[in-house]
């Protein structure tokens, strides 16, 4: 019964915790492409630069994180707003044949390419037909 | 090259971007523009932007990623802002990118676009200034002289 108790204690700070700071995210547009060396993820992240650009890797989930700019940072009042407010997020899982430990990652002009080495296992190999 | 969208939601989501963009049209331009809002776009896409001011200047922010300077069209004439360009998919660009890539999943968009912005009174044209960084086209649009808020103090005779 305690521990019940101490379950929905956590689970109601957590609730309210989450109504205080709502979190929003922006899922990029993103391109995959493929060869038989690697896997390209093309992301378009306008207003991010280098240093707010966070990427992890863990349990087997690639996840992308991008900060941008406080919407409007210096209190100008606003006569259009189309742009979404909030941070580029995206996850990808990534499977075995792709090896997370060499992931390259470039930005450039509002773009964000990684690309994923595959394992040597998994690159197509030519197999030689010996005379018999 | 065989390009396959699978995104079910990703065709929801393009028809949201035109229909925020004509809805915020009709709700928040003058009327005169909203009357004709329906031609203020043109191309395969519109870039979103936002727009901001004080008592000196607009400035305006415009997500533009992956186009260079180069392919973007700027103009301004008393108080219309235009924006046109190009985004080009990069096989075109870069030879070396394309080299054996097949795509898997493509949302990006490409193509050219035309925008053209009503800003709510003229501006100075001749001191306009556009940057581009991160992929977003920062211009600053000063007030003329005549249409900045003036302070006029009454005085009690």
């Amino acid at each position: 019964m305690a521990e019940k108790r101490e379950i929905q204690k956590r689970n109601s700070s957590e609730v309210s915790a989450r109504k205080e700071k709502p979190v929003s995210y922006i899922r990029p547009r993103t391109s995959i492409l493929e060869n038989p060396e690697s896997v390209v993820i093309v992301m378009d992240v306008p207003g991010v630069n280098k240093d707010h650009l966070d990427i992890n890797f863990n349990r087997g989930e690639l996840t992308v994180i991008g900060n941008r700019e406080p919407w409007n940072g210096d209190k100008l009042k606003p006569c259009y707003c189309e742009r979404a407010e909030g941070s580029y997020r995206r996850v990808f899982t990534l499977d075995d044949t792709l090896d997370p430990r060499k992931i390259d990652a470039k930005l450039n002009q509002g773009m964000l390419e990684l690309v994923i080495p595959k394992v040597e296992a998994a690159k197509p190999r030519k197999i030689e037909i010996k005379a018999g | 090259m065989a390009v396959r969208r699978y995104d079910p939601f990703d065709l929801l989501e393009r028809m949201s971007d035109v229909f925020e963009r004509d809805l915020s049209d009709w709700f928040y331009l003058p009327e005169t523009v909203a009357q004709n809002a329906w031609g203020l776009y043109e191309g395969d896409w519109s870039p979103r932007l936002d727009m901001f001011e004080d008592n000196e200047a607009y400035f305006v922010k415009i997500d533009v990623p992956g186009i260079d300077s180069k392919d973007i069209d700027l103009s301004v004439r008393n108080d219309v802002l235009t924006i046109k360009g190009e985004r080009k998919p990069e096989e075109k660009g870069d030879a070396s990118r394309k080299k054996g890539r097949q795509y898997s999943r493509e949302e990006r968009i490409y193509g050219s676009f035309h925008r053209t912005v009503p800003l709510p009174l003229p501006v100075d044209a001749e001191h306009v200034d556009a940057r581009l960084q991160d992929g977003v086209l920062y211009i600053t649009l000063p007030k003329r002289e005549e249409t900045k808020p003036k302070k006029i103090t009454v005085n009690v005779s």
